[in-house]
């Protein structure tokens, strides 16, 4: 045997070790072990009563993509403090991303750039974005307000004053919509009174108020979807009130507020999918922990809500999402 | 024929790797193409049993379905026939009746209404009671049951909102309403049965079903309005897409679309009696080469089997080769003048027999060899003795003429001492018929000559004979001095008086035997020198044969080879030096005398 013969055999073994290596190890080619993307949902409420539609698409989403979702909930309302804690707990336990619905926008902004999270938060609510934040899904809050504020103004007479009740308007998306809606009551000649939450009885002494002689009726709109809650409940709980309350109004769109909708406590309201906002959230998530995403802000579309609406069906599959 | 430059590859080419290339070609090619049509044969074959088990899954969740839609009518009947028809519903068993069928379906069934032509809610079960404002009458499957009275009609999934529910609780169901006739005392009036069934109860007839190549069921109603897909959501928020209006124009049977521009095979079955259909997507094609690594894989096999087929084929090749090599190299051999050459027999039929005739052809080129040799020795033999026989008759006519002079001047005892001479002279010309002689004999041969001649030309030369003892024994070529003296005296010293030299020297130099014959004779010009060894006539004294010297040159070269031989020094004036060249063989081991040439 020549040495070219030598040298051709030797390449022809050579050749089929690398291809072996190459089709049938790791040693080159490392193949992409599926991992399973540990997702974090730190919500900004003691319990999950306003985010049963965002669940559902949740869970649709973790189910597609094979996620690992961990759904957490703060002791106290709206504690922005314990809420920068869990962030911090997640972080150290090992989240590849954290979708954040923060209690305010501004100090969840500041607190993510002092503690660089390292992994890819997802805003729910807050259109601003910074290093840490990979995307926010939100809702326009001021054309929220103000499209509720159009239909205020056109079901309802002037001359009774609005109550504007919120949770805080320091909480994410308050101010937005306060001023949404007042672009529109205040050219439309409406009186408006901003009513903050500073206890637990903030709102029914608002309402009882109504019930004393010198105390005139008014329109009640719940700015977030607590606010609205608990106004339709105090005002389910007493008929009394509903007469001195002319309507009641507000965001939100659990199945409790849509049930009151449809018996009439509440007169019209604000919502948007949160389906989709829960099934984009942990789907936006999943690919930024893979470092790829595509846009870093989604905007979903409000609508407003009736009884008539309800009623018709139209919304049916946005309000009342297949679990 | 082919031209000489064409196939000049295959001229540079050996047979070995001619057939090793031809047959590994030959087998990557019919590799190749069985691979290839082995992977489009079972890639369709893979495709069709995919389809052909996607048929029998849809098949089968079509008998499920079915079963579960019997199990409805079934209800239903129950309950307009076994409770409601002819029952006065003032009758507190039949709320019993309900509940108590009710409470055996309820994992299926939300709950089971009987409502009045006008929407009034007679009977429920669980208890239960309408919405503030709701209107049962002007619900779609309200509608439908009394458009039609003799069927059951089959709603597709809503929220039923006409009941009061829980504060956080909604529930998708799908309605299965009909006309009933309603006893309420003596009056009889028509109303609506309604049985909502869980929508879950369906959906769990359809989970986790999936078909090969990432397929999916979903089920269309009889308008083409989806009732279940395993992303019904996502396709309600439009977050993804269904070719939903296609699928409702399709017969049942296996189809096959083009969608988001992708071919997938579609099985479309028609549910009886509601006209839903099932509707099975799965991408179209078999096996599919999709990851790199498969890719590699598959050129990991192909190479692996090319280079198994090409160790088997240098094997065979080399097999078939060797023996022609071997061969080859024979004859390379014998082409090189060696006819010793061993010739190789072996290998296949062909080859053996190729072998076997190019030896025979060898051993008859030696004999025929041979004889030429043979017949060239011989020949050269005959041109020896003739040569040699033209030295003799020269020489005794010389001798015999000084004789006859002496004895006419009446040299009695000179002329005895020349007739001595010439005849030990004779005695070793003839030495038994030998053509090699010792150097003794040589020399002795040539002392006699130049003493007959110094006595013929009356001492007008002296002559000397210098040898070194070692050299006696040598083998010498026979009477190749006697010639030079010849030409030295005839030609150098014919005109000298009495002051002419000839001198003879004999010496070994290694294997070397050299004898000089010089002479300070007239000496030649260059070109009588040239002459000497040409048949071209030269210069010839009176007396002179002229042929001496080419003789002498000749016999060493027939016997010691063409590197031996006379050299020839001469200056006009000054004399004549020829060397004579042979080689220093023992005279004792030419016993024959006449193989020295032969190495």
């Amino acid at each position: 045997m020549s040495n070219r013969e030598k040298i051709s055999w030797c390449a022809g073994i050579l050749l089929l070790v690398m291809l072996y290596l190459l089709s049938s190890t790791d040693l080159i080619i490392k193949e992409k072990k599926r991992e399973i993307c540990r997702i974090s949902v730190i919500i900004d409420n003691v319990n999950d009563n306003y985010y049963g539609s965002f669940r559902a698409g949740m869970d649709m989403a973790e189910k597609k993509y094979q996620a690992d979702v961990n759904f957490i909930t703060l002791y106290a309302e709206n504690d922005e403090e314990q809420q920068e804690e869990l962030i911090v707990r997640e972080i150290k336990d090992g989240a590849n991303a954290i979708i954040l619905a923060p209690v305010r926008e501004d100090l969840a902004v500041m607190k993510l750039d002092e503690i660089s999270p390292g992994c890819p938060v997802i805003f729910l609510g807050p259109t601003a974005i910074n290093s840490s934040v990979a995307c926010s899904i939100s809702v326009d809050r001021y054309e929220m307000g103000r499209t509720l504020g159009e239909k205020i103004a056109e079901n309802e007479d002037p001359d009774v004053p609005v109550c504007l009740f919120s949770e805080g308007m320091a909480y994410t998306g308050n101010l937005d919509t306060y001023d949404g809606i007042r672009s529109v009551l205040d050219p439309a000649g409406f009186t408006v009174r901003l009513i903050e939450k500073k206890s637990e009885d903030t709102y029914r002494k608002a309402i009882e108020e109504t019930v004393y002689p010198e105390s005139g009726d008014f329109m009640a709109v719940g700015m977030d979807v607590g606010a609205l809650s608990e106004l339709a409940d105090i005002l389910e709980g007493s008929s009394v009130y509903r007469e001195h309350v002319t309507a009641l109004y507000g965001i939100g769109s659990t199945t409790a507020l849509l049930n009151q909708l449809d018996r009439g406590i509440v007169k019209g309201l604000m919502a948007w999918n949160r389906f989709d906002e829960g099934y984009l959230s942990v789907e936006k998530a999943v690919q930024a922990a893979g470092g790829e995403w595509k846009e870093n802000r989604i905007t979903l579309t409000p609508e407003y809500i009736d009884g008539e609406i309800l009623r018709s069906g139209i919304f049916e599959k946005m309000l009342y999402p297949m679990e | 024929m082919k031209p000489e430059n064409e196939g000049s590859f295959f001229k540079r080419t050996s047979i070995r790797y001619m057939i090793f290339v031809y047959f590994t070609v030959t087998a990557l090619a019919a590799s190749i193409f069985i691979g290839l049509s082995l992977y489009s044969r079972m890639s369709k074959q893979m495709s069709d049993t995919m389809q052909e088990e996607n048929q029998i899954l849809i098949d089968q969740l079509n008998r499920s379905v079915d079963v579960w839609l019997r199990g409805i009518m079934k209800l239903s009947d129950t309950t307009y026939y076994g409770i409601v028809k002819n029952a006065d519903l003032r009758n507190e068993s039949v709320n019993k009746e309900m509940t108590l069928l009710y409470d055996n379906n309820k994992d299926n069934v939300e709950n089971i209404a009987l409502f009045s032509r006008d929407g009034e809610l007679l009977e429920a079960v669980p208890a239960t009671r309408l919405k503030a404002g709701a209107d049962p009458a002007a619900e779609p499957w309200f509608e439908a049951a009394l458009k039609k009275t003799e069927n059951l009609h089959f709603s597709v999934p809503h929220v039923q909102r006409v009941f009061d529910a829980g504060e956080n609780q909604y529930r998708w169901v799908i309605s299965a309403a009909r006309a009933v006739e309603i006893t309420e005392g003596s009056s009889t009036e028509q109303g609506v049965l309604l049985i909502d069934i869980r929508y879950d109860s369906l959906e769990q007839l359809f989970d986790g079903i999936t078909l090969g190549n990432g397929g999916y069921v979903y089920l269309l109603g009889a308008d083409g309005e989806l009732i279940y897909h395993p992303q019904s959501q996502l396709i309600y928020s439009g977050l993804e897409d269904e070719n939903l209006e296609a699928a409702a124009e399709y017969r049942d049977g296996i189809h096959q679309e083009e969608y988001k521009g992708k071919g997938r095979a579609v099985t479309v079955k028609t549910v009886g009696y509601t006209g839903w259909k099932i509707v099975g997507a799965a991408a179209l094609g078999g096996a599919s080469l999709n990851a790199l690594k498969t890719r590699i894989l598959i050129v990991f096999i192909v190479a692996f089997v090319v280079f198994i087929l090409a160790v088997i084929n240098a094997y065979i090749s080399t097999r078939i080769t060797t023996p022609i090599e071997k061969l080859e190299r024979s004859v390379n051999g014998i082409e090189a003048g060696n006819l010793e050459t061993e010739v190789y027999v072996g290998g296949s039929y062909e080859i053996r027999h190729l072998g076997t005739s190019i030896r025979n052809m060898t051993t008859q080129i030696r004999h025929l060899m041979d004889d030429i040799v043979a017949e060239h020795e011989s020949k050269r033999k005959n041109e020896f003795d003739v040569l040699q026989s033209q030295i003799n008759p020269h020489f005794l006519y010389n001798t015999l003429d000084i004789i006859v002079w002496m004895i006419e001047n009446e040299k009695q005892a000179d002329a005895v001492k020349v007739v001595t001479a010439l005849a030990r002279f004779f005695r070793i010309s003839l030495s038994r018929g030998k053509s090699i002689i010792p150097v003794r004999d040589e020399l002795e041969h040539v002392r006699n000559y130049l003493m007959i001649q110094h006595m013929r030309f009356k001492n007008r030369f002296t002559y000397e004979i210098e040898a070194d003892e070692d050299v006696m024994e040598l083998a010498s070529v026979k009477l190749i001095l006697q010639p030079l003296v010849e030409n030295a005296i005839y030609h150098g010293m014919e005109f000298m008086d009495g002051d002419g030299e000839i001198r003879i020297q004999v010496y070994r130099d290694g294997d070397d035997l050299y004898m000089k014959v010089s002479d300070n004779g007239l000496g030649m010009t260059k070109e009588q020198v040239e002459g000497m060894f040409t048949d071209k006539p030269h210069v010839k004294s009176g007396s002179g044969s002229g042929i001496g010297v080419r003789n002498v040159n000749e016999r060493i070269r027939l016997y010691f080879g063409q590197e031996y031989g006379l050299s020839i020094e001469s200056e006009l004036d000054e004399g004549t030096v020829v060397t004579i060249h042979m080689r220093a063989v023992p005279y004792a081991e030419t016993a024959e005398g006449e193989k020295i040439h032969v190495k």
